[in-house]
């Protein structure tokens, strides 16, 4: 149930995130330490995704204490994980606007680009030049563009949870998702393509 | 060899292969004693007395300059800007752009020396057609000041003029954590909460403080709040909420 989800993370998954955001709106300042705990690693993430290059650190400690701060407007009932997403892409962006930086196409693949292990009959193997001609196609995507492939297939966002970051009806996730990876298409098509 | 087999997959088997890819996160930093300790400074009882001095000395300022009974208070503080509840519009002159509320008129660079940062100039509105400086605003904090940096610009299609203005658009860039303008409304505002600001669509009163005195004005265009870092900033355009978040959010690239 994503309303009362636990986080992803093996941090304080005794409680869920419902009862910690309750106890936090309250005052209480542990409850809302262990959603940070749980929730650092995805914010690193978003925050990487809009701003490759950014300090991400600043930018999700500074995201966090806002988060804190709109606790009084959080919708109760509500999933934290999307909300949450929503407050770090967008300090994220004001932070990349504000240094008048362009996104740095920093987005890498790990030395073997590609997992390990053996893929299942239905996974496509990439080859090591796939992966980083898909990696750098994602580099050359508008970060809003790169932000929504991310979130679907790379933090597995649900589609609801995807509008609740966006801010957007359900629709409006599905055309900008389809629009999305039609730019990526585009982009390693003239690329040249990834073999 | 694989060729160009990724280009002939649907939506969802491509986005299946954007997730098996590994990317190299960087490490996720330990923020939450940092993220406590922000938290507990912002509601330390020195900023809680700080802000009720602020609310007596706003209270008894107003009342003093429009004899208004209402109780007075605070409702939001974003740094530099903070809005409290009037029970009515009292009649007020318009447009706090001019030279006598928002200092002289600089250069964009100038300006920038005198924040210490870049000015977070909108890409959608561009170089401003103006910009003013006011160095030393009297914060409603006793012994503390505070820098603003206005900057406007003409009106021109998509962007309307806002009525009683000049210009289509102004952006007021408040550096620090004083509180150098109050906003009081009659009407209720709208928050919004995924940018940290807040909605004004209703006419409402600007106070600025400027050499020991209230300055009052009547704000008729459409103003959004919000905060970056350690500046708060305030738009105003004759634009509904869409549009003005289009302006504030959307960045450069």
């Amino acid at each position: 149930m994503e309303e009362r989800r636990l986080g992803r993370d093996p941090v304080g998954t005794e409680v869920d995130d419902g009862l910690l955001v309750e106890r936090a709106r309250d005052g209480d300042a542990a409850a809302f330490g262990t959603l940070v705990k749980r929730y650092a690693g995805l914010a690193t993430r978003v925050a990487h995704l809009v701003a490759p290059g950014a300090d991400v650190e600043d930018t999700i400690q500074e995201a966090f204490v806002k988060a804190w701060r709109a606790l009084p407007g959080f919708r109760v009932g509500a999933p934290f994980r999307p909300w949450l997403c929503r407050i770090v892409a967008n300090e994220a962006k004001n932070r990349a606007r504000s240094a008048r930086r362009r996104d740095a196409l920093t987005l890498r693949t790990s030395s073997a680009a590609a997992r390990d292990e053996p893929p299942s009959p239905e996974t496509i193997t990439l080859e090591r030049d796939e992966a980083q001609a898909l990696i750098n196609a994602m580099n050359t995507l508008r970060p809003d563009d790169r932000l929504i492939i991310a979130y679907r297939w790379l933090l597995e966002l649900s589609e609801a949870e995807m509008a609740e970051a966006l801010d957007v009806p359900v629709g409006t996730v599905k055309s900008r998702l389809s629009r999305a990876m039609t730019k990526l298409r585009t982009q390693l098509i003239s690329a040249g393509g990834p073999s | 060899m694989t060729g160009d087999r990724l280009l002939h997959l649907d939506d969802e088997d491509l986005g299946g292969v954007v997730g098996t890819l590994e990317i190299a996160w960087p490490p996720t930093p330990d923020v939450t004693r940092a993220v406590l300790h922000d938290i507990d400074v912002a509601r330390s009882p020195r900023r809680r007395l700080s802000r009720t001095a602020i609310v007596l000395l706003v209270a008894a300022a107003i009342l003093a300059l429009a004899a208004a009974a209402a109780a007075t208070r605070f409702v939001l503080d974003f740094g530099g800007i903070a809005i409290r509840s009037v029970p009515t519009m009292p009649t007020l002159p318009a447009s706090p752009v001019e030279p006598a509320a928002v200092g002289h008129p600089v250069s964009v660079a100038h300006a920038e020396d005198a924040l210490g940062s870049r000015l977070p100039i909108p890409p959608e509105l561009g170089p401003p057609d103006q910009v003013w400086l006011q160095r030393e605003l009297t914060s409603f904090e006793p012994q503390e000041h505070g820098t603003v940096v206005a900057m406007a610009w003409r009106p021109r299609q998509g962007l309307p003029r806002i009525p009683g203005t000049p210009y289509g658009a102004t952006l007021f860039v408040f550096r620090g954590d004083h509180v150098v303008a109050v906003k009081g409304l009659a009407a209720p505002f709208n928050p919004i909460p995924a940018h940290d600001a807040v909605w004004i669509d209703a006419p409402h009163e600007l106070d600025l403080l400027v050499d020991g005195h209230i300055q009052a004005f009547r704000v008729t265009g459409t103003v959004l709040l919000w905060q970056e870092g350690d500046l708060a900033e305030r738009l105003e355009t004759a634009l509904p909420q869409g549009a003005a978040l289009r302006i504030a959010f959307r960045s450069g690239t």
